[in-house]
């Protein structure tokens, strides 16, 4: 009776492959689902960190555009009336003021890196399974019914109906318990482990081969993470770039907004005293330093902060809002 | 016995194709263990190869703007200290002068440059690109 055994053997084998792969999987799922989840975690952290920088400069903008706001009253507004009291006729532009701007936050493809297994997978590891279960079950009660003898000295192959299979369950055992054997109720657990151990195997293995797709998952998204984080850093690098030139230009229109209140003052000051003279060389180098300093400021207040298309980098969109005023 | 026979034939007949399923089953794991390896390779090489040429992008703009800016905060400098020279000397036709130099350099962008720049750096990477003289 030696067929049994390596029957035996070779499915508590199987079995033991087949935990250890499936042990194996599962320990690759978990591993790849918790790194799934810090890497989402971790690529989170950057985009909020983006977001809060994009939402300074957003801020720098809209103070530009106060600015911008601030000037055409201070400045335009004061030098209008002021002509108008020296009897001359002038018109204030209509300006496009800066409100904000927007860049766009890279994402990563929801749900990335998370490993769906496929039910046909599945299936096909149970039908495996099942495949093997049925081959060594009926592999091993084949081959004992065949070549086996029950308690009697009889053929198992010459018995029949429940004779035969009480016989084969017996022989299984190690024989009867009247023989000194495990009987009928060791047999069962004998061949139900026979049963199991297949099973266990290709279970295992599909469960593996799941694991293995899993692991490649994860570093597709361990690579899609490190990409969008290298185009935040880009990002961010951009706002630094928007925020450097609304620093410039604020600072420009600041000088220029005190130049031409100076001459602004000195001239209202006149015209309040009723001592603005047109014949004054002085007084007209004043004024026409005043119109130069105001025209100036008009044509920085018309720069766009970045071109018409708030485009940096091919790659990079800036969204530049504006508001007539 | 013909039964029994029977019964013993179709039991090898099963037996062969379990047998069969399972040494299948074994082989195509075995491949598929190859074939991810190999893709993870790929993948990994694939996004080296990206994040590197953004972070080289990244480099050369902050280089660039960060020249160009302080270049700039340097000539308006200069060009406030002539507004201010020609206001208190009274000298019109240089302030008029110091004054369009501030507005036409404030009219370049630092921030343009770095998109005429990209263009040509993908222009020297595209082994197609014909330049228009």
């Amino acid at each position: 009776m030696v067929l049994p055994i390596i029957f035996g053997v070779a499915a508590l084998s199987a079995g033991a492959i087949g935990l250890s792969k499936g042990a194996e999987g599962a320990g690759s799922m978990l591993e790849a689902e918790e790194k799934r989840k810090k890497l989402i975690k971790l690529y989170e952290t950057y985009q909020n960190r983006l977001r809060a920088k994009a939402d300074e400069v957003n801020i720098e903008a809209s103070i530009y555009g106060l600015r911008q706001k601030q000037i055409k009253q201070d400045v335009f507004i004061r030098a209008a009336a002021f002509i108008e009291k020296i009897g001359k006729r002038s018109n204030v532009d209509v300006y496009n003021i800066l409100c904000g701007t927007q860049i766009p936050i890279p994402e990563v493809p929801s749900g990335g890196g998370r490993h769906e297994i496929k039910a046909e997978s599945v299936f096909q590891g149970l039908l495996s399974s099942a495949g093997a279960a049925y081959f060594f079950s009926t592999a091993t009660t084949g081959a004992v019914t065949a070549l086996g003898t029950a308690s009697t000295g009889a053929a198992i192959s010459g018995l029949s109906g429940a004779a035969a299979n009480s016989a084969m369950l017996a022989a299984l055992g190690g024989g009867s318990l009247a023989a000194g054997g495990g009987g009928m109720a060791l047999g069962s657990i004998v061949l139900g482990g026979i049963t199991v151990g297949p099973a266990i195997a290709f279970g295992g293995i599909a469960i593996a081969a799941e694991g293995e797709k899993a692991l490649t998952k994860i570093i597709e998204l361990k690579g899609q993470v490190k990409q969008a984080i290298a185009e935040i850093f880009l990002r961010e690098a951009v706002l630094d770039g928007i925020s450097k030139r609304l620093l410039e230009l604020s600072d420009i229109l600041e000088r220029l907004k005190n130049e031409a209140l100076k001459s602004l003052s000195e001239l209202e000051a006149l015209a309040e005293s009723n001592l603005f003279d047109t014949t004054s060389d002085a007084q007209m180098e004043q004024f026409r330093a005043l119109l130069l300093n105001v025209r100036s400021l008009a044509e920085i207040m018309r720069i766009p902060i970045l071109d018409e298309n708030g485009s940096i980098n091919p790659n990079i969109d800036v969204v530049i809002s504006t508001e007539a005023h | 016995m013909k039964a029994s026979y029977f019964a013993r034939t179709t039991q090898h007949v099963d037996m062969g194709l379990a047998a069969q399923k399972l040494l299948s089953d074994v082989t195509d794991y075995l491949g598929l263990v190859e074939t991810e390896k190999t893709k993870r390779l790929e993948i990994q090489s694939k996004y080296q190869v990206e994040v590197a040429k953004i972070e080289a992008l990244k480099s050369s703009f902050e280089t660039f703007l960060n020249r160009s800016f302080e270049e700039r905060r340097q000539n308006f400098e200069q060009l406030f200290d002539a507004v201010r020279t020609s206001m208190n000397k009274g000298d019109m036709m240089s302030l008029e002068m110091s004054l369009s130099a501030v507005v036409e350099l404030a009219k370049t962008s630092p921030l343009a440059e770095v998109k005429t720049l990209s263009s040509l750096r993908s222009a020297m990477e595209d082994p197609e690109h014909e330049f228009q003289l």
